[in-house]
């Protein structure tokens, strides 16, 4: 057995058993090293330090999440073992849908603005120009350190301020809607009140809401600007839209649901809708269990329930699909999974288009 | 090479899942997919190419099963495995003329988002400071850093898995821990600089 009783800090965080403790917690490790922090209680500080590290080290490795492991594995239980298309049997199954949060990503690509900005230092970025147009009543939060800021702004809305991040807003938001001046990335929890829409400006992209949480990360410096919504409904337009419309209640640019995402392209100054590569179901979890198993259901019926669930719009035609039943049983599988395990029970096929998903089918003549 | 305690329950794993049993082969695959996964972020920042790679590992691996041998401690055999067919696959690429995966540059900002968006999610800013640390040395240096501190291997066991001289394996060890101290903010330093002094004498 090891001598201990002189070891520092660092030779604690080099010994292979004293890792081990700290990482794993395997019985043994975790035993000797309790009795022993208990017997010389003097070493204690070294061992805290050491711990904080090894723990620091190893958190910093981490760049994988809970449910992207869980889609992995269940991706690999299924390629192992290929299953029967129509019924899928729930038994001994863990469903991995956690909770009904859905992401909608707004991308914008860089284009020659970039280039400008770049080698064009005095060109003021919108932040600024926007800011001396809005005028002298303005709150200013910069964020030079390193770490979030929490703001509530004037209407009861709450803002996490990423550091590097600029946000400025009235110091009374006017009657008819909420807007901030954002530079920068933050995290916006909105209040509800659909009679004043809040909209956060950043870069090119304007993103209204009227009560729903959702991220903006706009770096004059980034090649990108990016909306991520937690949940409700938003809608994304350019400035030049913002600016000229700044009147009208109902503002045009594309409506985003959850599972839906815009690429916006800076260079070509259009925005494409389209479907995000994985979504999730928009309904809570002790709701799933009863949408997604069909017995003898009707096809029609179940598209309409997977529509609902998912938040994305299915078009199919209920004269042809009348006579089309299903019966099955989906507990981990994920949207597009369980459209073609139905699909293939009905001899149709889907395409994905607009953001939506089409069904063609001949319908079924067996029925 | 002494066996870490918790490796038993994985090889008994490893053999039901040998003679056909499906859910202690799950049951491995969900006890190491975090590790792997991390480890595999060292030689790219491609997820999918990483998620591509780890699932060929595992099904390689059901459908061999009853040719593999049986193996005393499976973290190291699979971590080896994986890095065999990482660099493989990299290899392809490159004599293929895709993007070199080594190379930062070859980074496309969506794969650095998507990175720093899952960082700020999972690391506290500590972690953050480290992780950027990190990122800055050269990959071998990297692997080392990963293998001693995340998964708590020894200098015998990194070497087996890098094919490489115990030794190297402390030089590597000693020269990432000081480039790092560069880029770390002071009160982790305090903790670097005495490893750093402990290293040189070991």
């Amino acid at each position: 057995m090891k001598d201990y009783t002189n070891y520092t800090t660092s030779d604690f965080i080099l010994d292979d058993s004293f890792r081990r403790w700290v990482l794993k917690n395997t019985p043994t490790d975790h035993d000797f090293w309790v009795e022993w922090i208990k017997q010389n209680p003097g070493q204690a500080e070294n061992v805290t330090i050491a711990q904080q590290f090894i723990h620091s080290m190893h958190q910093a490795h981490e760049l994988v999440t809970e449910d992207e492991i869980k889609i992995e594995l269940n991706r690999l239980s299924e390629a192992r073992s290929p299953k029967e298309i129509t019924f899928i049997p729930l038994l001994n199954r863990i469903t991995y849908w956690k909770q009904a949060v859905a992401a909608v990503i707004v991308i914008g690509l860089v284009g020659f603005l970039y280039t400008v900005l770049k080698t064009n230092l005095t060109s003021p970025a919108a932040y600024e120009l926007r800011k001396s147009e809005w005028g002298e009543q303005l709150v200013e939060i910069d964020n030079k350190g390193t770490a979030q800021k929490i703001i509530t702004l004037p209407d009861g809305s709450l803002v996490t301020l990423y550091p590097k991040s600029r946000l400025s807003y009235p110091k009374t938001f006017v009657t008819s809607q909420r807007t901030v001046n954002l530079s920068g990335a933050a995290f916006f929890n909105v209040t509800k009140n659909p009679k004043r829409p809040f909209l956060v400006y950043a870069n090119e992209l304007v993103t209204k809401v009227l009560g729903t949480s959702f991220t903006v990360r706009a770096f004059d410096k980034d090649a990108k600007v990016e909306v991520i919504v937690k949940t409700g409904k938003v809608s994304v337009f350019s400035a030049k839209d913002a600016n000229a419309e700044t009147n009208t209640p109902a503002l045009t640019g594309l409506i985003l649901t959850p599972n839906q995402q815009v690429v916006f392209d800076r260079k070509a100054l259009n925005m494409t809708k389209t479907l995000v590569g994985l979504p999730a179901p928009v309904i809570a979890p002790e709701e799933q269990k009863s949408t997604f198993t069909f017995i003898n259901t009707p096809v029609n019926e179940a598209f309409e329930k997977l529509s609902n669930a998912y938040g994305v719009t299915i078009v199919h035609d209920p004269a042809v699909l009348k006579g089309c039943e299903i019966s099955a049983e989906f507990t981990d599988e994920s949207f597009y999974e369980q459209l073609d395990l139905i699909c293939k029970a009905i001899d149709a096929r889907y395409e994905v288009a607009n953001a939506q998903i089409v069904i063609y089918s001949k319908g079924c003549s067996n029925n | 090479m002494p066996i870490p305690p918790d490796e038993p329950v994985l090889a008994q794993l490893w053999r039901r899942f040998q003679s056909g049993d499906e859910r202690a082969f799950d049951k491995l695959a969900e006890l190491r997919y975090r590790l792997l996964f991390n480890y595999a972020t060292r030689f790219t920042k491609n997820r999918d190419v990483i998620k591509d790679c780890i699932q060929d590992l595992f099904l390689e691996l059901w459908e061999r099963r009853e040719k593999l041998v049986e193996t005393p401690y499976v973290t190291i055999y699979l971590v080896k495995a994986l890095r065999n067919n990482l660099l493989r696959k990299l290899r392809q690429e490159k004599s293929l003329g895709e993007t070199d995966e080594w190379d930062k540059e070859g980074l496309t900002d969506e794969m650095t988002i998507e990175r720093e968006l899952i960082a700020a999610e999972l690391l506290n800013e500590q972690a953050q400071n480290i992780r950027r640390a990190i990122e800055q040395l050269p990959p071998r240096q990297q692997e080392v850093v990963f293998l001693k501190f995340y998964e708590g291997l020894s200098n015998e066991e990194i070497a087996q898995i890098m094919d490489i001289e115990r030794q190297t394996v402390a030089n590597f060890l000693y020269r990432a821990l000081s480039q790092m101290k560069h880029f770390l903010p002071s009160f982790i330093l305090l903790v670097l600089l005495p490893i750093l002094f402990s290293l040189c004498f070991a």
